[in-house]
């Protein structure tokens, strides 16, 4: 998948140029607004990730004039304010998404998955991990024949894990993602309810998919493939 | 006291209090004057009444001479021995001189209306006694009080006499000359018209008529008979020349109070060379004339001071309604921000320029404060560029260690501070968008209830770690319109707050209820533990504070959570208080709008 990266600040372009690649993405990365509007209508990407204090052209022009000539690739806002009405009018303009500056890698594949899954169709609905499935549609999940019933923060806690699969993501990231940050990291929230995961997904199973990398934090195992 | 909080109240007060100083300083001094010219008044009726009976002589000797009036010089003096009507001292009746006319005349005033005034008025209101020097003899108008004047006693009773007597008494004695020597033989009996001699040795005094050498005439008319007109004047040029009939007055007469009979008596003295004549007037109408000053005083200074007051108090709410303005303005600027201003009266009087200058001053405020929160709104800006990267970074290195190696395990400690720093950015950032009234809401439709239920349930797993019991009681189907992101903080600060300050094996209740006296949702979060220092009640609400400093770092936060919650429980029109807090439970309670309230 292609993606567009418009980020003037070039450290916070090249991680994200990096995360995403990581992620298998093909990633174009460009520093000003204008040769960013420019690469955008000239080329066809799966997504594009828009920051929107730009030198040239801004970020919120941007949007406006693609969706003015009616095109409509996903488009990710990052913003170093959280100002509402800079959010708002990004949504109004026609962004799909937005993301507060800091934020994490895996957020934002996070994002950019289901967006790309979104204005893809329903293809990609389906998350696999070894022999558990994932469906983020009809939220069933199947290990092998078993249904599993998930609460619907359990539910969320899986699917992140599950969107960047043999990756560790820190107890602080989930908490982030999951629980949209506010509890203090080092509190537990994260390992109990890893605990329960487990509980419902890998017990009595032979194979356990849930992994804890010690002093750092959890992961899915890859599903072998 | 705290009555006298209110300005009007107090202006009020202060202007009765001057106002009855100004009152009362001036009644006393009007009741006095009046007093005095009261008392003036019956001096001078007893003036007119000594001046009827004694005749024009009472001027001659005292005040002033008389005047150079060809007709009134000298009086015809008409002696008659009087026929002293008391009987019972068996006494005779000394030589008092009587006459059946006045034929003294006043100075001022005509003959005929002098005597018509005699007449009718002489002694109605006062009384007279009538003593000769050696007070040997006394006569009194009947009913004299008794023990009046006090001098006068101690010569018994005296005799009574009806007023007329006494005018007749009286007129005998004005129609003789003043001073003994020139009248002749002083001790020489009289002969009374009516018979009646005179044969007792204290008449001498009396005696007297003295047949002024060049005066004396017998008296040619029956007594009570009155002679009008001037021909009966006395001759003129003759004799002394300078008696012109009347007693001569030998002091000034004085005058002074008495009390006798229960009743307060104006006596006055007035000594010629032979008799003292005491005139007493009653002092019962004048008395009650100044009973009636002095209540008429009684009445109308305090109701005058109760107006006066009244005036200055609707007077004074007149004049402080500006500043009441002003200061309904200031609560307003501490309500809801610096951009308040006063309306400005227009009046160009000191409280326009007070307004004016408040307003200078709110306007520097304002500018200031934007400044301030314009500084740390771009400071948090501008810091959130560098941890974007160095958390990005760190995530980047994070992947690509070694899992479970040690550098992973400092890339993950690093990435927590970065995080930890994140979070402070970001809530200074709110702190300065709600100092600068911009903490804006993104406001939403939320169950609460639900909402609530879900961050309890997080509580639950955290406090089973910490060994903490945690009980939730929530009423279903709550509604608030809010920021959910922002409440969610709120709640969870509040919880994980109620954790991290429990005792092992605590116990923390979570509590959501509807008030629908006042349409809101109120969230309890009660919990056991320390309780906090009275001190620090105040200051838990403070930004950097922490309950208790010599926890450090034990305990994680960095002092702005219930700082923000408070600030985002203000953004909702809510608020948020520490209910109690000791040895039993710290007690916080929320209160925030319902969605059908607002």
């Amino acid at each position: 998948m292609h993606v567009l990266v418009v980020e003037d600040e070039k450290k916070t372009a090249n991680f994200i140029a990096k995360g995403l690649k990581e992620q298998g993405f093909v990633v174009d990365v460009v520093n000003n607004g204008d040769e960013g509007y420019h690469l955008a209508t000239t080329e066809p990407f799966d997504a594009i990730i828009l920051d929107i204090m730009l030198p040239g052209r801004d970020g919120l022009s941007i949007v406006r004039n693609l969706r003015e000539r009616h095109n409509h690739v996903p488009v990710i806002l990052l913003t170093a304010r959280s100002e509402l009405n800079e959010r708002v009018e990004g949504l109004n303009l026609g962004a799909d998404d937005y993301l507060t500056k800091p934020f994490y890698i895996e957020e934002l594949t996070a994002r950019l998955h289901s967006l790309i899954r979104r204005s893809a169709g329903e293809s990609s609905n389906l998350l696999r991990a070894g022999d558990l499935r994932v469906d983020l549609v009809t939220r069933e999940i199947k290990r092998g024949d078993r249904e599993i019933t998930l609460s619907p923060r359990e539910f969320s806690l899986l699917e992140y894990l599950m969107r960047s699969p043999g990756r560790v993501l820190t107890r602080t990231q989930i908490c982030e993602h999951v629980w949209n940050y506010h509890f203090d990291p080092d509190t537990n929230v994260v390992g109990v309810y890893i605990q329960r995961l487990r509980a419902k997904i890998d017990a009595d199973e032979e194979v356990k998919l849930i992994e804890t990398v010690r002093g750092v934090g959890y992961r899915i195992k890859e599903p072998k493939s | 006291m705290s009555l006298f909080r209110s300005f009007r109240l107090r202006i009020a007060a202060l202007t009765a209090v001057v106002a009855g100083i100004v009152f009362g300083l001036f009644s006393i001094v009007a009741y006095s004057s009046i007093h005095n010219e009261l008392e003036k008044s019956v001096d001078t009726r007893i003036m007119v009444e000594a001046r009827s009976a004694f005749g024009t002589g009472l001027m001659i000797g005292w005040s002033r001479m008389t005047r150079p009036r060809g007709r009134d010089e000298g009086a015809r003096p008409e002696r008659e021995v009087s026929p002293a009507s008391d009987r019972q001292t068996g006494e005779s009746t000394p030589d008092f001189p009587r006459s059946d006319r006045r034929d003294t005349i006043a100075d001022e005033g005509e003959d005929d209306s002098d005597q018509a005034r005699e007449d009718s008025q002489v002694f109605v209101g006062c009384m007279f006694e009538i003593t000769d020097t050696g007070r040997n003899e006394i006569y009194r108008t009947k009913n004299w009080p008794v023990g009046l004047p006090a001098l006068a006693s101690k010569y018994g009773q005296g005799k009574s006499m009806e007023p007329t007597e006494i005018n007749d008494l009286l007129r005998g004695l004005r129609s003789r000359p003043p001073g003994g020597a020139p009248l002749g033989p002083q001790r020489e009996p009289r002969r009374s018209a009516s018979g009646e001699e005179d044969t007792t040795g204290e008449e001498a005094n009396f005696d007297a008529p003295p047949a002024p050498d060049s005066v004396t005439t017998p008296n040619r008319e029956a007594r009570g008979e009155r002679r009008p007109g001037a021909g009966d004047r006395p001759g003129t040029g003759r004799g002394r020349g300078r008696w012109r009939g009347g007693m001569v007055l030998t002091k000034e007469p004085h005058f002074h109070y008495q009390t006798a009979g229960g009743e307060r008596w104006r006596v006055g003295v007035f000594a010629t060379d032979r008799h003292e004549v005491i005139v007493a007037a009653s002092l019962s109408s004048f008395t009650e004339n100044v009973h009636k000053l002095r209540s008429a005083f009684a009445i109308a200074v305090p109701s005058a001071v109760i107006l006066i007051a009244f005036g200055a108090w609707l007077v004074s709410g007149q004049a402080i309604r500006p500043i009441r303005r002003i200061a309904d303005t200031a609560e307003k600027v501490t309500a809801s921000g610096l951009s308040q201003r006063i309306a400005e009266p227009g009046t160009g009087d000191e409280l326009h320029r007070l307004t004016v200058v408040l307003n200078r001053m709110l306007d520097r405020l304002e500018d200031g404060f934007k400044q301030a929160t314009r500084f740390s709104a771009d400071a948090s800006h501008e810091l959130k560029t560098p941890l974007t990267i160095m958390q990005g970074e760190l995530e980047a290195a994070l992947r690509e260690a070694p899992a479970s190696s040690p550098q992973q395990r400092v890339y993950v400690s690093q990435l927590e501070e970065v995080t930890r720093l994140k979070r402070i950015v970001s809530s200074l950032l709110l702190l300065s968008r709600a100092d600068a009234g911009q903490l804006n809401l993104t406001r939403e439709r939320i169950d609460v209830s639900s909402n609530f239920a879900a961050i309890c349930e997080d509580a639950e797993i955290l406090a089973d770690a910490a060994n903490i019991t945690l009980k939730s009681d929530i009423e279903p189907g709550l509604t608030i319109m809010g920021d959910r992101a922002l409440l969610q903080q709120v709640f969870q600060n509040l919880i994980s707050n109620a954790v991290k300050y429990n005792k092992p094996t605590g116990s923390i209740i979570c509590r959501l209820s509807r008030d629908d006296s006042a349409g809101n949702a109120v969230f309890d979060f009660e919990n056991t533990g320390d309780s906090i220092p009275e001190e620090d009640k105040e200051k838990i609400f403070r930004r950097f504070h922490r309950a208790d400093a010599a926890r450090g770092r034990d305990i994680d936060g960095f002092g702005l959570g219930l700082n923000l919650a408070l600030e985002i429980a203000r953004a909702h029109s809510g608020t948020l208080v520490l209910m109690k807090s000791d040895a039993e439970s710290t007690h916080f309670r929320l209160s925030i709008p319902l969605a059908e309230s607002l």
